[in-house]
């Protein structure tokens, strides 16, 4: 430990020294729900949340009815919290995955049932988050695109694209996370990092645009993000040596607005860290979705590990802008700030996980925050209007990388540097958490979040970048010691956790959560279950067992005034609503 | 077709990308033909974008409609003869997802155009204004097959020989240089 005296400082010392905090479930259920204290996000919050339907005999021409038809609006991407209409990845532009359909409570949800299952084949697991609108929903698997009736499952139409030969690491598996919506058209990458823009109602091909950089190794997992008139995408490859950037297209037209790398070239800031063509390779993916505060007009995107992974050696410094928090401007891509959780990052701690804004009081005064549990191991709360650091606590017990957080944000490290014996690292390089969504209850000021308790061997040797080959720069051995996986509360109101349910399982899961405006939390636990819980006390209501693992997030949408729940699990897709 | 469930997992999927490869990546069938295509490409264009109304229902290279199905790549493995037949012989055979059905709701509403797919206890109907209406039988009271698809049965009327053949010939050609890949060459 020490003396620097910061909030994170005292919480390591006080993870550490009660282990009791984390035994198996509800260690304090006592959430003190503070609605008075909360600045809802956006003019939409406060509505009934109830699935809203029409008037009988009255058609509307919104896409938010469940009438089938598809004509979604910038202005119906705005809406917060989101309710019949599940419109990006994440729900909302927040990136909260908070539902504010309100059928679904604590009495009833023992009465949930599945309504119907859909097996697209092409792909397992699938981690896809599906996109509702207007009754229609709109799932990928690998490079195929999907319509479904929302209510029966059966298929609409089905886009087929064949998956890539020849790729590396992650898009040589053609995982695929979900589509944007803009209009009547929607949007998807492919594996091979190729941006498609079907017509939604058809599935057919409108135009398609290559948005890598030629590298082989590029690829794309991702859903975009529609901001305005433009489809922002990120790029997969960041253990395999790739260029990191965030790029964004016109959704019209497919034309390139903006590139913003991740990785400075030559005669740009932080290109210190990058000797010679060492930048072409650096790293810095941005491989899931972002958030969007449009009062702001700033987006906030995660970026990814810098390359090679382990081997530090070739880039020194702090290795500019990977494993960083970015807020750029969505119309120019202009850099506004930057906050880098992990400088000069030696075990593949990305940064890519949802950066939640959140409009709440922190310590006392009305804060524009966003919050992001980071897969090094620490929760941070960050001021979204400057990047401003405020708040840092470590969320793994055995975490040993860094001796604290100074006042700064950054971390000290504990000197583990990886060599070719290997050093013993918490978390391990799969991270404390991951890309598995989490969630916020504004209403509760509750964070939801999964972690996984791991270390493991990470081994470092010198290794040049090649074409059509990874580039960790050596590799990991697991540790014997056993795994543990926790789904979390966090408060913001008390800057501690409410609870922590420890999985019991294998502790495979990589299932995102997602909570509902009547207190519910969702998410697939590490025994093949899809599992509501009480998002005040941890306490499970219901589970389903899916008998396969969720690789995925759940979601929420509602039709004809009924709401359902959607989760894919293996190579299925669920659904549950009530009788 | 026997099971293939021995062959492991890993297999199957890689048979399965086999395939789809196959689908997507079809080399023409009718490239021996292309000096020998039946009319004017050019005309054939114009035909297609106008008095014949094809864009009207049908998307190619990114323009057109969506009703009906997209012709991009249409022509890269059907013979002239072949197209000829099918814009003056539609439906044969009659898709089932393009069937166009007239249906009647308990509230009296008609209902008319593709039934995108139909079981025992729900079906989808496609409206010409891309709306989805996807109903549950017991709200339905009437179905009306139509026996066909929304493809105009009077083209060999409408339309000469000669302009039949200067649309199938864009539809050829056209299929052999798909619009370029946008970034290609950055």
């Amino acid at each position: 430990m020490t003396s620097t005296g910061t909030r994170a400082a005292v919480a390591i010392t006080k993870l550490q020294s009660m282990p009791s905090l984390f035994t198996r479930r509800a260690l304090r259920t006592v959430v003190t729900i503070c609605l008075l204290m909360s600045m809802r996000p956006g003019s939409g919050y406060g509505q009934t949340g109830k699935p809203e339907r029409p008037p009988a005999g009255k058609r509307t021409t919104t896409s938010d009815d469940g009438n089938g038809l598809i004509d979604v609006q910038p202005s119906d991407l705005l809406k917060t919290p989101v309710t019949n209409n599940w419109t990006s990845y994440n729900g909302d532009y927040s990136g909260a995955r908070h539902s504010g359909l309100t059928q679904i409570t604590r009495a009833n949800v023992g009465r949930l049932a599945a309504q119907w299952v859909f097996h697209p084949r092409t792909v397992s697991p699938l981690e896809v988050t599906p996109v509702v609108v207007a009754g229609v929903m709109f799932v990928t698997s690998a490079n195929d695109a999907y319509a479904l009736d929302a209510k029966t499952g059966k298929v609409l139409w089905h886009h087929i694209r064949a998956v890539s030969q020849g790729l590396v690491d992650d898009p040589a598996q053609h995982h695929n996370r979900g589509v944007a919506i803009l209009g009547t058209r929607v949007y998807m990458e492919t594996d091979n990092a190729h941006l498609l823009c079907l017509d939604a109602r058809s599935g057919h091909l409108i135009w398609e645009v290559a948005f890598g950089t030629g590298n082989k190794n590029d690829g794309a997992t991702s859903a975009p993000l529609i901001v305005k008139d433009k489809v922002v995408v990120g790029i997969s490859g960041g253990d395999a040596g790739v260029r990191g950037f965030l790029a964004a297209f016109d959704a019209e037209t497919g034309e390139e607005k903006w590139r913003f790398w991740t990785i400075p070239g030559p005669g740009e800031k932080g290109n210190e860290s990058w000797p010679g063509d060492s930048y072409l390779h650096g790293g810095g993916a941005t491989w899931m979705p972002g958030t969007y505060d449009p009062d702001l007009n700033t987006l906030y995107w995660g970026t990814g590990n810098p390359a090679p992974d382990f081997d530090g050696s070739v880039r020194p410094g702090d290795d500019l802008y990977t494993s960083c928090l970015l807020a750029l401007d969505p119309d120019t891509g202009a850099l506004k700030w930057y906050f880098q959780f992990s400088p000069h990052d030696l075990y593949d701690y990305d940064a890519v996980q949802t950066p939640v804004i959140v409009n709440a009081r922190f310590k006392g005064q009305p804060r524009k925050l966003i919050v992001t549990a980071n897969r090094n191991g620490f929760l941070y709360i960050l001021d979204r209007t400057n990047g401003k650091f405020l708040f840092a606590t470590p969320f793994m017990n055995t975490q040993n990388w860094a001796k604290a957080i100074d006042e700064n944000g950054r971390p000290i490290p504990a000197g583990r540097t990886p060599d070719e014996k290997g050093v013993r690292v918490c978390p391990a390089n799969g991270g404390a958490t991951n890309w598995y969504s989490p969630s916020y209850d504004p209403s509760s000021h509750l964070f939801y979040f999964r972690s996984f308790e791991a270390c493991a061997i990470i081994q470092s040797n010198i290794k040049p970048f090649e074409v059509g080959r990874t580039y960790y720069a050596s590799g990991t051995r697991s540790v014997d010691e056993p795994a543990k996986a926790y789904i979390n509360a966090f408060d913001l109101n008390t800057l501690d956790f409410a609870w922590r349910d420890l999985q019991i399982g294998r502790n495979k899961g990589w299932g995102g959560v997602m909570s509902t405006a009547t207190g519910l939390v969702a998410y697939g636990d590490d025994a093949n279950n899809f599992v509501i819980l009480d998002g005040q006390t941890g306490k499970p209501l219901w589970h389903f067992h899916v008998g396969q693992l969720v690789h995925a997030s759940p979601m929420s949408y509602a039709i004809d005034g009924k709401q359902y729940f959607a989760i894919a699990a293996g190579s299925d897709l669920f659904s549950f609503a009530l009788p | 077709m026997p099971p293939f469930a021995q062959i492991g997992d890993a297999n199957i999927r890689a048979v399965v990308e086999f395939l789809t490869r196959l689908r997507n990546n079809a080399p023409p069938t009718n490239a021996s033909a292309e000096a020998a295509v039946p009319g004017d490409v050019d005309t054939g264009r114009t035909l297609y974008f106008g008095k014949a109304q094809c864009s009207a229902c049908h998307l190619m290279q990114g323009k057109g409609g969506f009703i009906a199905r997209n012709l991009t790549s249409y022509g890269r493995t059907r013979s002239a003869e072949e197209i000829l037949h099918a814009i003056t012989n539609p439906d044969t055979p009659l898709v089932p997802s393009s069937q166009v059905a007239t249906v009647t709701t308990r509230t009296g509403q008609k209902l008319t155009g593709p039934l995108r797919n139909e079981d025992s206890f729900t079906l989808a109907l496609q409206t010409e204004d891309g709306r989805y209406h996807l109903l549950s039988r017991s709200d339905v009271t009437d179905i009306h097959y139509s026996g066909h698809s929304l493809m105009p049965r009077d083209y060999r009327t409408r339309l000469s020989p000669k302009e039949l053949n200067d649309i199938v010939s864009f539809l050829i050609i056209a299929s052999r240089n798909p619009p370029p890949d946008k970034a290609e060459g950055r």
